[in-house]
């Protein structure tokens, strides 16, 4: 029978009468606690009926070497009326006591919400200031990649569950801040009346952000490394290496100097410092490495397996054989046999994309004389994004609004037949005042949109083939 | 509205300050309070530590020797002075009680309940 746990307990720092209610049932149940924080340790003991109290100590700091004058001053009183600490983290400070009629620590309602909110200054508020700014950053950049570019997004399953991954940080920060916040305002009038005001407990919400957070890692897990390329499976490993690097540096640095009572400023300074430069260090070494490695060749940046290579004007380049669903052989004979064929793509549960590319190697007799063809294939899943994304494709390349591009020389899709095409929408994109044709067609098919580029003029039999090979 | 620190002192600040009248060791304050009181009135650990703190920071007490973990107080001429208005301001209340609810008592013991229109 094992004689100590280890429990990941999911309370907010100033959740202290939801640890308290906590810390007296596990005692009641035999198991008392030993140390916090990360995994809370406890103890295995009698069952006994012990009452908790969770208090904060301001001054504390998670760099001090030890228990300052002051906490030790401060534990002396808890003492005095029979509170024997239990654990404490820095501002923290979880004590015990056998009496069940003992006076609390804290009997000033206003002195308690004082102390706790000059606690929360130090530490939880800004570390949640800190992360709470990080998570706005990233989810607006997020909800701008929506509306720039819904197709690319709304088709890797990285990119969605990246998103999902941060809509839930941010509203475990919002609960979590917004709650402390909230709580304080009730505490405040309710210590006016000279009332206790107990914490809110967010654990189980916290625990649903949790299971969704790791499912949504998972997910990204698997279609980040297992389905990546193999410089998706180097670069994974290397910056899980160099976040559990930063991760436990920090503590054995800050730990170390705790042990030889370096004062709390200079681990603090040296600490920080030591890691910041350790792990721009470190990320720098592993860009160079990549970089290093990706430019003598030895790895390719796309596709599994062996890949033939060519050298041309100094630069190694790799012969991609991908399958492809229309090729230029479908649609005409061609004296080349040397192409190479790129295919890739994203499939989530809203779109699936593929882009795919045939062109001659760059060092071909009359490479300007060798036709290449590239597209678009978007299949959209859910009718309702079917018209979103239509429109942001056709907003990829049309430069109607756009006020960059000079009036006379814009870019401009127009309609032109969709029948040879077998499409329900066909556009040619064209450039105003240009003699030449650009050959790029945006085609919508009924659940598919496809966006095609021909380094000549089809014929309607090859719009036909399109229609037929990729209108599906 | 949150009242400005220390114009009106609680109950727990105003015994605490009553306690550091002569020299005093922090802890003592702690069984010297419900003592004074005879029960009725008790100061957590946490609550005293930080009144003691808070006290010490607005010259209300000094700190006069430290042994070990002991520091014992005693009050300021400005915690006096603090004392003292607080001191005034209960007998005022005790005053203003007696005025009204005494003459009420008064009026009634003369002439009975059933008197009063």
């Amino acid at each position: 029978m094992k004689d100590v746990k280890r429990r990941l307990e999911r309370f907010t720092f100033y959740d202290h009468t939801g640890i308290e209610a906590h810390l007296e049932k596990m005692a009641a149940e035999g198991w008392m606690l030993e140390k916090i924080p990360y995994l809370w340790h406890y103890r295995r003991c009698e069952p006994r009926k012990l009452k908790f109290c969770v208090t904060y100590y301001p001054r504390a700091s998670v760099f001090d070497p030890g228990p300052t004058e002051g906490e030790l001053d401060f534990h002396a009183y808890c003492e005095r009326t029979g509170w024997k600490l239990a654990a404490s983290n820095a501002q923290l400070q979880i004590f015990y006591n056998e009496d069940p009629d003992a006076t609390p620590i804290e009997t000033d309602p206003v002195m308690e919400v004082d102390t706790l909110h000059r606690s929360a200054k130090r530490t939880f508020l800004p570390t949640y200031g800190i992360l709470l700014a990080a998570v706005l950053f990233n989810l607006w950049m997020f909800v701008g990649e929506i509306v720039t570019h819904p197709v690319q997004l709304l088709s890797s399953p990285v990119r969605l569950s990246t998103g999902v991954m941060w809509v839930v940080a941010f509203l475990l920060c919002a609960v979590t801040v917004g709650g402390y916040f909230r709580w304080r305002r009730r505490a405040i009038q309710a210590a006016e009346r000279g009332e206790f005001m107990a914490t809110p407990n967010h654990s189980k919400f916290q625990g649903v952000c949790l299971a969704v957070a790791v499912l949504a890692f998972a997910y990204w897990l698997f279609c980040y490394v297992w389905q990546g390329d193999r410089l998706t499976r180097i670069v994974f490993p290397l910056m899980i290496g160099w976040s559990l690097v930063i991760f436990f540096g920090t503590r054995l640095v800050m730990n170390f100097l705790k042990k030889k009572k370096v004062s709390k400023n200079v681990n603090r300074v040296v600490t920080f410092g030591g890691i910041s430069v350790l792990s721009y260090a470190l990320m720098f070494g592993i860009i160079l490495a990549l970089v290093s490695t990706t430019s003598r060749g030895l790895l390719p940046d796309q596709g599994d397996g062996d890949v033939d290579r060519y050298e041309y004007q100094g630069q190694v380049w790799y012969l991609y054989r991908d399958e492809i669903p229309l090729r230029i052989e479908d649609m005409m004979a061609v004296d080349y046999d040397d192409y190479i064929t790129t295919f890739g793509g994203d499939d989530s549960l809203f779109l699936s994309r593929y882009e795919a590319e045939q062109s001659p190697r760059f060092d071909a007799e009359d490479f300007k004389d060798i036709p290449t063809l590239d597209y678009e294939v978007v299949s959209v899943k859910m009718p309702f994004l079917y018209g979103w994304c239509r429109d942001a494709i056709y907003r990829e390349r049309d430069e109607t609004n756009d006020d960059r591009a000079p009036e006379g020389y814009k870019a401009l899709y127009q309609p032109v037949d969709p029948a040879p095409w077998g499409a329900a929408e066909a556009y040619e994109l064209v450039y105003q005042n240009a003699d030449w044709a650009s050959n790029r067609f945006l085609l919508c098919y009924d659940r598919r949109i496809v966006s095609i580029h021909f380094d000549w003029t089809p014929t309607a039999e090859q719009m036909a083939i399109v229609g037929e090979k990729l209108g599906g | 509205m949150p009242r400005a620190k220390f114009q009106t002192l609680t109950e727990q600040m105003f015994y605490v300050l009553l306690c550091l009248k002569s020299e005093r060791c922090g802890l003592d304050i702690l069984d010297e309070v419900p003592a004074l009181t005879g029960g009725r009135v008790s100061v957590g650990s946490g609550t005293l530590y930080n009144l003691l703190e808070q006290f010490l920071d607005a010259g209300m007490i000094r700190e006069t020797k430290v042994e070990g973990r002991k520091r014992s107080y005693i009050l300021t001429e400005a915690g006096a002075r603090r004392l003292e208005e607080e001191y005034r301001r209960i007998v005022a209340q005790a005053e203003d009680y007696r005025r009204i609810i005494g003459q009420a008592m008064d009026y009634r013991r003369t002439f009975g309940e059933g008197e009063r229109k």
